[in-house]
């Protein structure tokens, strides 16, 4: 950064000596002062609105606490929250239903979504079209979706069935059995935000030069072959990179399932933030609640760095 | 292909590559049709079915075997939806929660964006780095504390409440940092030897350079508070103040098997994104790609 500017003379002007020369020094003294205050401003908001609910969270949760009574009147407890959750069986199975959720969405959308930007890459014309169409749900308010889908999964009338049972198929239970619930959001949240993962995937794609699929067609590759050796060595820090952003949001995963099911039926779709929801707002367990979702936020947590260390040992530096 | 057959061949050898070449491109662009026809119907068929049954008579959308048409279009159902359940007034309070978020946040995360990818001072990077690692931090994590805070305040029921803790994302600033970082600091320069003040340089040079994806958060943020459940949930009790995905949600409980008008709520919720989406769609495509892709 020393050599910033070469006039037409040839002699290269050090910034601090051309800065001096213009009296910069006080003008950057000013920027200083100017760049602190907007980022003061910007730490005094997240302090209150971030970093303090989140201290308060961990707080909470070292005590028996409902949140309808003044906070004084808080109990401090210890881990006595965490013990109990620890061996909660509600709690233990809203786990795997929230791994379920997550393990099934990502198969779904990352696979897909993949799977149709490969598609949508190589047509020659129509992309935008294609593009157009396939991410117009993502747009959607989700419990418009939501809802438009419990009426559609309806078993007796609803449009699914009705369709099915002209295709000459079984039709399904949905939302009404504890088999068919999960599969049945599943499928609305994978209709539905397919289109913002075939989005990021053409746009990695699109970075992988036209030269190296000519060369491979000249070398007789086939597509299997193009694809493990031109394409995926390519994409692959991006396809990381939206990996963790899709195991992030699915695991707080909330409205689809609030809204459809309400984690029912039996409790067969109980994610952890409605538990987490249902603990605070409707049981009154609000402290509870907090050590819940500090639980979650770790597991969300040690996934993502997870994910880091397998992409660092992939020789991925750029993320 | 012998040597000796090449005389004879020569004469269709010149047309058959052409025919061939036709053929594969005959071929691949039905391929690419009847993807896009699929494509197509899977997703616009949910959305279909839903408008034209929110003009449906009660027991039209329930009828088996199915009545594809109504017998009558019954625009009533929308004016009851409106006026009769929260609907209306959800339409107006996130009209108005929506578009000032959106307005003040992107007015913000430019600034800040601006000081963390322009200004210099000591400092600057670790400072970024903590305001990125906020974005680690899930929602509910935050707002299941946040909802004591604003109790206490006295913020239930309120529009502050559900504008005020969203004047600053993570998500708006490294966004418009990320932007900002390819405009040369020669421009900014300049406008500081010419005596412009850091005010008068935010205005009439950073902001005509930003408005892409000034536009692109502007959609992004919009779309995200038209559909923002969880935290009305905690914090809006009180009918009058129903944002439009808390009445739809509760309008499903309280209409039961009225689905018709269930159906009209959920179609005039969707209008207004669409609206966004098909006036912006290149923007929008644009911005999911450069905060996607460009870590």
């Amino acid at each position: 950064m020393a050599v910033e500017a070469r006039p037409a003379g040839g002699r290269p002007v050090h910034r601090t000596g051309l800065r001096r020369r213009l009296g910069l020094h006080t003008l950057s003294a000013r920027e200083a002062l100017f760049g602190y205050s907007i980022v003061g401003v910007v730490y005094l908001f997240f302090l209150i609105f971030v970093f303090g609910p989140m201290f308060l969270a961990f707080g909470v949760s070292l005590t028996w606490w409902d949140a309808l009574s003044p906070i004084s009147q808080a109990e401090f407890i210890g881990l006595e929250n965490y013990r109990y959750i620890f061996f909660d069986e509600r709690f233990r199975l809203s786990l795997l239903h929230d791994a379920e959720y997550t393990v099934k969405a990502y198969v779904g959308q990352i696979g897909l979504g993949l799977l149709l930007a490969l598609l949508i890459n190589n047509l020659r014309r129509w992309q935008t079209v294609a593009r157009i169409i396939t991410f117009s749900p993502v747009v959607l308010p989700l419990v418009a979706t939501a809802i438009l889908f419990v009426i559609l999964m309806n078993p007796t009338w609803g449009l699914f069935n009705v369709i099915l049972r002209a295709l000459g198929l079984p039709p399904s239970t949905w939302l009404q059995d504890p088999t068919t619930a999960m599969n049945s959001v599943v499928l609305m949240v994978i209709w539905k935000y397919v289109g913002y993962y075939i989005v990021l995937f053409l746009a990695a794609l699109q970075t992988v030069p036209q030269e190296y699929y000519d060369a491979a067609h000249i070398d007789g590759a086939g597509p299997w072959q193009t694809f493990w050796h031109i394409t995926w060595p390519l994409i692959r820090p991006a396809f990381l990179f939206i990996s963790i952003i899709n195991i992030i949001a699915n695991a707080q995963v909330f409205t689809p399932i609030f809204v459809m099911t309400g984690g029912g039926p039996a409790r067969a779709t109980e994610v952890v933030v409605v538990l987490t929801y249902n603990t605070a707002f409707t049981n009154f367990q609000y402290s509870r609640a907090n050590a819940m979702a500090v639980v979650l936020f770790f597991i969300i947590l040690a996934l993502t760095l997870l994910q880091l260390r397998i992409m660092r040992r992939g020789g991925v530096e750029s993320y | 292909m012998g040597l000796r057959d090449r005389p004879t061949v020569s004469a269709t050898a010149v047309t058959r590559p052409r025919v061939a070449v036709r053929w594969g491109q005959v071929a691949l662009e039905a391929g690419a049709l009847v993807f896009l026809v699929v494509s197509a119907t899977v997703m616009f068929t949910p959305l279909l079915w839903m408008v034209v049954s929110a003009f449906k008579a009660e027991w039209e959308v329930t009828a088996i075997p199915p009545v594809w048409l109504p017998s009558q279009w019954k625009v009533e159902n929308f004016v009851h939806v409106l006026n009769a359940s929260p609907i209306g007034v959800g339409y107006k309070n996130s009209l108005i929660i929506a578009t000032i978020v959106t307005i003040i946040q992107v007015f913000t995360s430019a600034l800040a964006g601006y000081a963390f990818a322009k200004l210099r001072f000591p400092g600057r990077n670790i400072l970024f780095v903590g305001v990125l690692s906020t974005m680690m931090l899930p929602g509910f994590l935050i707002q299941i504390p946040l909802y004591v805070l604003m109790v206490n305040i006295g913020w239930m029921n309120t529009y502050q409440a559900m504008i005020v803790p969203f004047l600053f994302t993570p998500f708006g600033i490294f966004m418009m940092r990320q932007f900002m970082l390819n405009i040369p600091s020669d421009y900014i320069d300049a406008a500081r030897i010419d005596g412009a003040g850091e005010i008068k340089i935010i205005y009439s040079v950073i902001f005509p350079l930003i408005r892409e994806a000034a536009a692109a958060l502007a959609i992004f943020v919009f779309i995200a508070h038209w559909n923002e459940l969880f935290w009305a949930l905690l914090m809006l009790r009180q009918r009058h103040m129903f944002t439009l995905p808390l009445a739809l949600f509760v309008i499903q409980g309280d209409y039961g098997t009225f689905y018709h008008l269930v159906l009209a709520g959920a179609t005039l919720a969707i209008i207004p994104p669409l609206i966004v989406y098909a006036l912006f769609q290149e923007h929008i495509v644009r911005g999911i790609t450069l905060t996607g892709l460009k870590g």
